[in-house]
């Protein structure tokens, strides 16, 4: 009886273990090195055990806390939007309409389009110079910008989002949007017919029948979404750190002036342009506590109002 | 029988405790040493070189290399890892992982700076007092200024501790036939420029210069025109906020807000429409010139003038650029001195010739601006020559070990007063406290 227990239990970690050893090796294994390394001053080689200085001098580190701010900002301006436009997307595909397939693939493409590529060619289309931003203002008659390299602000002078974090912002939309649409359009499948045409007989229809039962029974999708959005904005590097010149166009990552160095930005700059790769890891596990925070704030508010159907 | 054991053992852990290298190397200096001994044969190693040299240049220094292997029992394998910051970067996560290369390409002193204080370097003196490297007489021959910037104070005792390789200068770049079309000569001040651009903005469709602001072109050449440095000579204290140092920011302002005949671009974004001949002046280092005869078009092509940069009160300035070479102090001994062959082969006066000619690059030794080759070709190309006379006023980047976080930091100065959000008063207050935030260490 207890070999077999065993035997059975032997084979339930034989299964777990693919997933448990790239889980370990790739994200538990660095996440421990990393607080390890953030209590050392470690700049280029390790030096001396300093405990908790390097996360003391974060927290009056106005790069450190600004990056903070512009992750918010950067959360905010991209997050809800992504979902509202990606729910509407999706309620537009789930009806009968004609190449359905073909407009589900078109939005889905950028999500699976390298975020590099994607990054290099809006790039271009943003460049000053020689950019289809430009052309189009100008064929408008409207003045030229300069876009990736604009540190004002477009909401006012001196408050973020700069003009070339709102760039940024508008090509995150544009990446994410495919997926949001494509999770929405899965969730809108796996509400019940019959529950949609109990309410159709009971006179429900367009606003009303989205507001009380296709929305409602969305909320597992959207609380999913939403976690998943949150913490990949919060994380968000690639996209930001290509677009803001990758190291090639005003040093490391991050610029113009500061403008779209947003909390990973913050964490590479640190670790690789300046190499103090003890503050830097420092900076990146405070990172996980502040993501860790919001995903444990996120569910609190919104797990309970979350409705399964049947 | 006990006490020798014990003897021999401390001795072990003695020579143990020593540093593979370091600050206090006890060899003694080119200077004072004559070459006794004869050198040891060649090792039969096979070395590994981490290197930035991308493009044209990438597979001119692949030839060099070929035609080291085909010579020599050291076989050198070469990796381009990207941007010098991105070789900068991979040599550190090599150093975490220790598996560093046997050499590799710096972009400056403050990357040699870095890595020396870490401790990872053997210091390149150790082989050229050795009997593989130079005697002193054999040393004069390099030009001063490159091996100055190589050396660092090492316990009150200067050392070579990289060598160089690939030297460039800060120069300015002209199109010939706008500058006609306009009326204006070569500026030799930088009120010159200042007021030859205006010409040009008045008399042409052409854009009057093009750049991407940072701390290179413009504030340190400008600055140490007019008299002044950016940091204090031991490196603790920022020293650039001073009127040359306003100086310095204005002048930019002057040119992009006030005048209008700068435009602001992102890296090498100046290069094409200056290919094009859509712009009559452009700040670069002296290899920008097979970038930019590359991206000219084949119908539309023009002689690509260079000059040195303008002068200040002082006298003209510019900036030392280019990449130096560094050996690991991790790698076995036989492999770090046959990085010191390799090194030293490549700046012997054949191959420092043909890499000058190949690359735009200066040549190292006097005795190779003086070859036949290179005399033939400069000749041909007086070019080639501007680059060398600019080279009795160049400065070395700081060798300040945090001169990489510092640059930001001057970069942002820069930029914030170009892009009018600060004048140059406040940015250059606001820099300086950084600067000095960073030097007082955390």
């Amino acid at each position: 009886m207890r070999a077999g227990r065993w035997r059975e239990a032997g084979a339930g970690y034989l299964f777990l273990a693919p997933a448990l050893l790239i889980i370990g090796a790739f994200h538990v294994w660095p996440a421990v090195y990393v607080l390890y390394m953030s209590l050392f001053r470690w700049e280029i080689v390790q030096g001396a055990f300093i405990g908790l200085r390097n996360y003391e001098h974060l927290l009056s580190d106005p790069d450190f806390l600004s990056s903070l701010g512009l992750t918010l900002v950067y959360v905010v301006g991209t997050v809800p939007v992504e979902m509202a436009i990606g729910l509407a997307l999706a309620i537009v595909l789930h009806q009968r309409l004609r190449l359905r397939g073909l407009f589900r693939l078109l939005y889905f493409l950028p999500y699976v389009t390298s975020q590099v590529a994607v990054a290099l060619v809006w790039g271009w289309v943003f460049n000053p110079s020689y950019g289809a931003a430009n052309g189009l203002l100008t064929a408008l008659g409207q003045p030229a910008r300069t876009w990736l390299l604009e540190s004002g602000g477009v909401l006012s002078p001196g408050a973020p989002p700069s003009l070339a974090l709102t760039a940024i912002m508008l090509v995150t939309i544009w990446y994410y949007l495919g997926f949001h649409t494509v999770v929405f359009l899965s969730g809108l499948t796996a509400i019940p017919e019959e529950l949609v045409d109990a309410a159709r007989i009971d006179g429900a229809g367009g606003w009303r029948m989205f507001r009380h039962v296709t929305f409602p029974l969305l909320s597992p999708t959207t609380y999913f979404l939403l976690l998943v959005a949150t913490i990949g904005a919060m994380t968000s590097f690639n996209l930001v750190y290509v677009m803001s010149g990758g190291g090639q166009a005003f040093g490391c990552g991050g610029n113009p002036l500061g403008t779209t160095r947003v909390a990973a930005l913050f964490v590479f700059d640190r670790f690789w342009c300046q190499t103090q790769l003890g503050y830097a890891s420092a900076a990146a596990f405070a990172l996980g506590l502040v993501v860790l925070a919001i995903s444990l704030i996120n569910g609190r508010l919104f797990s309970r109002r979350v409705v399964y159907a049947g | 029988m006990r006490a020798p054991v014990l003897v021999v053992l401390i001795a072990l852990l003695l020579s143990s405790c020593a540093p593979a290298s370091g600050p206090a190397t006890t060899q003694p200096s080119a200077a004072s040493q004559t070459i006794a001994a004869t050198a040891a044969p060649e090792p039969a190693v096979t070395i590994s070189l981490w290197d930035g040299q991308s493009g044209v240049l990438g597979d001119r220094l692949r030839e060099l290399i070929t035609k080291f292997n085909s010579t020599h029992k050291i076989q050198v394998t070469e990796t381009f890892q990207g941007t010098y910051d991105q070789l900068y970067q991979k040599v550190v996560s090599a150093i975490q992982a220790n598996t560093v290369p046997d050499l590799a390409q710096v972009s400056g002193p403050p990357q040699t700076a870095a890595y020396w204080k870490a401790n990872v370097l053997t210091p390149v003196q150790q082989f050229v007092d050795s009997p593989d490297g130079f005697t002193a007489e054999q040393l004069k021959d390099f030009v001063p200024a490159l091996l100055d910037e190589n050396t660092f104070s090492v316990t009150g005792k200067k050392t070579l501790v990289s060598w160089p390789f690939s030297k460039s200068v800060a120069l300015l770049y002209y199109n010939p036939d706008i500058l006609q079309k306009a009326g204006v000569s070569v500026p030799k001040t930088w009120d010159e420029l200042r007021s030859a651009l205006k010409t040009v903005k008045a008399k042409t469709d052409a854009t009057p210069f093009a750049w991407t602001p940072d701390v290179y072109y413009f504030f340190l050449p400008y600055l140490w025109s007019q008299g002044g440095d950016v940091l204090s000579s031991d490196y603790s204290k920022a020293t650039f906020n001073t009127p040359e140092g306003v100086a310095a920011l204005q002048y930019q302002a002057d040119l992009v807000l006030t005048d209008k005949t700068a435009q602001v671009t992102s890296g090498f974004d100046w290069q094409n429409p200056f290919a094009q001949g859509k712009v009559a002046f452009a700040v670069s280092t002296s290899v920008s010139r097979p970038f930019i005869e590359q991206a000219m078009p084949k119908d539309q092509t023009f002689k690509v003038g260079m000059a040195p940069l303008p002068a200040g009160p002082k006298g003209p300035s510019t900036d030392l650029f280019g990449n130096n070479l560094v050996i690991f102090n991790k790698v076995a001994a036989d492999h770090q001195r046959a990085a010191w062959i390799f090194m030293k082969w490549l700046t012997d006066v054949d191959q420092t010739v043909a890499w000058s000619l190949a690359s735009g690059y200066m040549p190292l030794r006097v005795s190779a601006q003086n070859a036949p080759a290179f005399k033939a070709e400069a000749d041909k190309d007086p070019r080639l020559l501007v680059a060398l006379a600019a080279l009795k006023d160049a400065h070395g980047i700081p060798g300040a070990a945090d001169w990489q976080k510092i640059q930001p930091v001057m970069g942002d100065m820069v930029t914030s007063v170009v892009t009018g959000k600060a004048t140059a008063k406040d940015a250059i207050g606001t820099a300086e406290k950084k600067v000095n935030d960073i030097l007082a260490g955390y």
